[in-house]
């Protein structure tokens, strides 16, 4: 378990992050959303001792993180960085034994996860013949070849197409299925939303959300309906509690004020028997995520 | 040493050892000792081949005599100077010389078209000693009174050291003082090399983004270790391979028709102290160097900027590597006095004035002792700053983060 308590880091006036608290117990996935600059990298960096807290403290599994805890530690940083001029076979290997593996146990596995991960190219070659997102596939491997207990992505799936983003998600579940504790930052809410168990948001520095993903949207109140029905948007419009209507796929998306509105429409679009949609949902995540940081900076 | 240190060690002295780079560093200087020796002979066959053949016509036999032993030419006695002049004209002498009785005159007739020449500042004092024999001769002496009055007197040098009042010979020193000559240029040459090395390695990584992959699963402490005791490996390994190289050189030449050049090549026994503060010296210094490699590396944001953040370190190798050379016959100059118990200036420095027998074995152990509290400092503020900067991405100069460095609190 990573248990983070209270840290807060500061690089001259500029508080980079402020009295974060968090913890992922074995086999869950926390997803931490924030925008750029919100400490998403900084608490990362801190996990891993880059960085050292002006205040607070982070255990693994009840101790402080140090070179042999940092072998259950597998680390993908956003900044994609692998010497080209090895062989994928060597990049990896390199790795495994730095997180304490020994070349025999590891160099049998190589084929697999090249397989798994569906690798062009051989493993002897030089990293430099890989396509990029190739490249991005052999250090993800090499992040994962180690079966870390604890793994920290930082913004993993950017640069990836939506298949290889797909066969990546698939491994990070088989991760945390496994036992391994989780924390990944990401951009895209779908995927954050797809695998993670709780979630922390961040705004400059500040957790100003966080805990189970179910419980957060649902938090926010069933406030989004998908319709599929002929009445107009002027008709919903006049219905108070409507805030906004957009298009989507067949229907409309409706954002409401709160879910009474969702009642009321509901009798207004049925009253006429059979309607093909009627989905009252609460917010995604990335609407969550705006209204966070539109109240943030009302305040 | 931590295992995970053996393991970047490892990585670094692999991925060296197998780059085009150090391979070129290694065999470099076969390769050009090779060329040169080739060049070497197939210019002596070529110069062989074209010895100047050169008519001799004196009176005096003795000119011939002496002319015959010159190996660059090829002396040819002709009777007269019609037949000589015959002989040229069939260009079977590239020239001849004809003098008087008394060698008094003399003048040399070569041909425009000839293979090779024969210099006459060569003939000049060749003549010149025939005549004084001869006009010695004439004077009624005898060939003992002409060997000495023609013998040049011998010089025999010792110097006293003030220190120890240990009377050295002169011989002793020079061969001391051509060993250093071969240290300071050596040790100036692999410094250049290892620190470039040192710097790349540490410098690349960063560059590369490939750090904080690396970092997550080793300590920086650890890590360092590991780079720098990589970059040592490849040094030794250079050493290791040129011993060996030579000590099969001379096993091969042993068995061939230069065995009895290779006999005649005689080492002479060192002086124990003198050798042991220069191996000292060399080793405290290359690690020295590697260590503000290192640290110079440390700054680099990418790896293209690598070898300019290490020229700094040639510059200052540079002082003591000129003033060595520059000052071998002045080493107690007060400047080369102090640079010599200063670090990294010491280690070509304080040879010199052994080698010159004006520092005694006290004076280098000193320098030594000063080196190694000079080399933890310098490995202690290395790492210091290597900690601080190794995951530093700002665009600020080396100089900036120096003085942020040694002013700034641990971040």
């Amino acid at each position: 378990m990573l248990e983070v308590k209270n840290i807060t880091k500061k690089f001259g006036n500029f508080i980079a992050v402020e009295d974060e608290s968090f913890k992922i117990d074995d086999g869950k996935i926390l997803g931490l959303i924030g925008q750029n600059g919100a400490g998403k990298s900084t608490t990362f960096k801190m996990i891993l001792n880059f960085l050292k807290p002006d205040q607070g403290e982070i255990f693994w599994n009840g101790q402080k993180i140090s070179d042999p805890t940092l072998d259950e530690i597998g680390f993908l940083p956003e900044e994609r960085g692998i010497d080209v001029n090895l062989t994928a076979e060597q990049q990896i290997l390199f790795f495994a034994e730095l997180h304490g593996l020994k070349r025999k146990e590891v160099q049998g596995k190589i084929d697999d996860w090249f397989t798994r991960f569906d690798v062009r190219g051989k493993k002897t070659d030089k990293i430099k013949k890989f396509s990029k997102g190739n490249q991005q596939k052999i250090q993800i491997i090499a992040t994962l070849i180690h079966n870390p207990k604890l793994l920290i992505l930082d913004e993993p799936f950017s640069g990836l197409d939506p298949v290889n983003t797909s066969l990546f998600l698939n491994e990070i579940k088989i991760a945390a299925k496994n036992g391994a504790s989780v924390i990944f930052s990401s951009h895209d809410m779908g995927n954050v939303s797809e695998i993670s168990d709780d979630i922390l948001m961040l705004i400059k520095g500040k957790a100003v959300l966080s805990g189970d993903i179910n419980q957060v949207r649902s938090s926010f109140g069933r406030t989004q309906l998908y319709l599929e029905s002929p009445i107009s948007n002027d008709e919903l419009r006049k219905i108070n509690g409507v805030l906004d209507i957009s298009n989507h796929e067949l229907g409309r998306i409706i954002r409401l004020a709160d879910e009474k509105t969702g009642e009321k429409i509901f009798k207004l679009v049925t009253k006429n028997g059979f309607i093909p949609a009627f989905s009252l949902q609460p917010p995604t995540l990335d609407e969550i995520f705006r209204i966070k940081i539109d109240n943030f900076t009302n305040e | 040493m931590n295992k995970k240190s053996i393991v970047i060690a490892k990585n670094t002295f692999i991925k060296n050892i197998k780059s085009p780079g150090y391979l070129i560093l290694l065999l470099s200087p076969i390769l050009f000792l090779l060329i040169g020796g080739i060049a070497f002979f197939v210019l002596k066959n070529v110069v062989s081949d074209n010895k100047p053949n050169i008519g001799i016509v004196s009176a005096n036999n003795a000119v011939y005599q002496t002319f015959k032993q010159q190996k660059n030419i090829r002396a040819k006695k002709v009777i007269s100077a019609k037949k000589a002049e015959s002989q040229l004209q069939a260009k079977k002498l590239d020239g001849y010389i004809i003098t008087n009785n008394d060698i008094s005159r003399a003048e040399y007739i070569q041909l425009s078209e000839a293979k090779a020449t024969f210099p006459v500042e060569q003939m000049q004092p060749i003549l010149t000693g025939i005549k004084t024999q001869l006009t010695i001769s004439k004077l009624g002496l005898s060939p003992e009174n002409v060997s000495e009055l023609t013998s040049p007197v011998n010089i025999s040098t010792k110097v006293v050291s003030v220190d120890d009042n240990k009377k050295i010979n002169q011989t002793e020193a020079q061969i001391l003082k051509g060993i250093n000559y071969v240290f300071t240029i050596a040790i100036f040459v692999i410094s250049i090399y290892y620190a470039s090395i040192a710097a790349t390695e540490i410098g690349s990584d960063k560059g590369s983004k490939t750090l904080q992959g690396i970092l997550a699963a080793v300590s920086k402490k650890n890590y360092f270790i590991g780079k720098m005791t990589g970059v040592f490996l490849l040094l030794a390994f250079h050493i290791i391979f040129y011993i060996f190289l030579l000590l099969i050189a001379k096993l091969i030449l042993s068995l061939t028709k230069y065995k009895e050049i290779m006999d005649s090549i005689k080492i002479p026994a060192l002086p124990l102290d003198y050798l042991f503060i220069v191996v000292m010296l060399s080793a405290i210094t290359i690690a020295s160097i590697l260590g503000i490699s290192a640290m110079l590396g440390s700054f680099v944001s990418r790896s293209e900027d690598v070898q300019k953040a290490t020229s700094p370190v040639s510059m200052i190798l540079m002082i003591p590597y000129l003033m060595s050379l520059s000052l071998q016959t002045m080493p107690n100059l007060p400047i080369v006095k102090t640079l010599s118990y200063i670090p990294i200036f010491s280690q070509q420095l304080m040879p010199l004035r052994m080698a010159s027998q004006v520092a005694t074995f006290t004076n280098g152990l000193i320098s030594v002792i000063i080196a190694m509290v000079a080399l933890v400092i310098i490995m202690y503020f290395s790492y210091k700053v290597y900690d601080k900067h190794a995951l530093d991405y700002s665009e600020n100069t080396p100089f900036k983060v120096l003085i942020s460095a040694i002013t700034q609190k641990k971040s």
